[in-house]
């Protein structure tokens, strides 16, 4: 849940009570351990914290999962209003009114594309750490989930800040504009679609290598339809799973690796 | 609109170049899109007294419900 400046508290805890109770209506489940979701944010945190030691893990990764996969359900121009905020101050390097005196030309901007890659790699480091701390067993499901939709989200993200097109505009605030509506509009977007956009760029390998993430990602999806495979999935696999369990998840994981052995397959290792 | 597939041109143009199919895919576009209008129908928090408030979903958070891999 997003607040746009200082809201009464009985408002912010009206709504995320009226909010939980509609997922666990709803049969959701569990929102995770780690206090990122189910709670609200402040929108100043998320844009203002950006580095440096207040900038926490549940900071970050609310800030880029809001930019990159968020979708509306309440008041639209909240996150609208949220969004252009953040990529404004993600790209205060390429804004005129920043003081400098040497702008840079855009190409990438890289403020933002060094943080998707530090969220990244945080995704993949807390795996590995929650799967240390963890006595859960679920860790087949997590780990089927950061190598496709963690890792096409990064994919698909990157994808959008390596396509930043060249501003034809020769006026310095025209380019800053250009850029900001390019990352406005790609925000609004699926991270599945941002990373297929690439295909008219890529050479034939390139093309291949898109073309077989996709399929591969279809297959995992049709499993994942098939009723129970998630709870097959958390069968705890270094226990004593069950024989269809253990097929499950093998299945599962060489679609989720079977990017790594296909032409074109560096694309998302 | 309600069970409109929801895939994007750049994901069927994909498709359709290398004749992949991608019926699963499409499933779970029209059942994000059902659950979306759901949520936004039955969500009851009045617009002016909720103003500043805004509620947003990740895949993360939907993947939980089995809706989330499109990142919708």
């Amino acid at each position: 849940m997003l607040v746009d400046g200082l809201v009464p508290h009985d408002l912010i805890t009206k709504a995320i009570q009226q909010v939980n109770d509609l997922a666990r209506e709803k049969r959701y489940g569990d929102v995770g351990s780690q206090g990122v979701f189910g709670d609200f944010a402040i929108g100043t945190e998320l844009m203002a914290r950006i580095g440096l030691d207040a900038d926490t893990n549940v900071n970050t990764t609310r800030r880029l999962l809001t930019l990159f996969e968020s979708v509306s359900v309440f008041n639209d121009g909240v996150r609208g209003r949220l969004i252009g905020q953040l990529l404004e101050r993600y790209c205060t390097d390429y804004d005129p009114r920043s003081g400098r005196s040497n702008i840079d030309r855009v190409n990438v901007p890289r403020f933002l594309l060094n943080d998707l890659i530090r969220y990244w790699r945080t995704m993949a480091v807390d795996f590995g750490a929650k799967q240390w701390r963890s006595v859960r067993t679920d860790w087949h499901l997590r780990y089927v989930k950061l190598l496709t939709t963690r890792k096409v989200l990064f994919a698909g993200s990157l994808m959008t800040l390596l396509r930043t097109p060249d501003a034809s505009s020769t006026s310095q605030d025209e380019r800053f504009a250009e850029l900001l509506r390019y990352l406005r509009v790609e925000m609004d977007r699926t991270p599945l679609g941002r990373l297929m956009a690439a295909h008219p760029d890529l050479t034939d390998p390139g093309k291949e290598g898109l073309a077989a993430v996709l399929e591969a990602y279809e297959r995992l999806v049709s499993l994942l339809l098939v009723t129970g495979t998630r709870k097959l999935l958390s069968e705890n696999p270094d226990g004593n799973p069950s024989q269809r369990a253990t097929e499950v998840q093998k299945e599962a994981l060489e679609l989720a690796e079977s990017n790594s052995g296909r032409p074109g397959s560096g694309l998302l290792r | 609109m309600e069970g409109r597939p929801e895939l994007e041109e750049s994901v069927v143009a994909v498709a359709q170049a290398h004749d992949l199919d991608l019926s699963a895919l499409e499933e779970v576009a029209k059942r994000s899109e059902r659950e979306l209008s759901d949520f936004r129908r039955q969500l009851r928090l009045d617009e002016v007294i909720f103003g500043q408030i805004g509620v947003v979903l990740t895949g993360s958070f939907r993947t939980q419900g089995g809706h989330g891999h499109l990142g919708l």
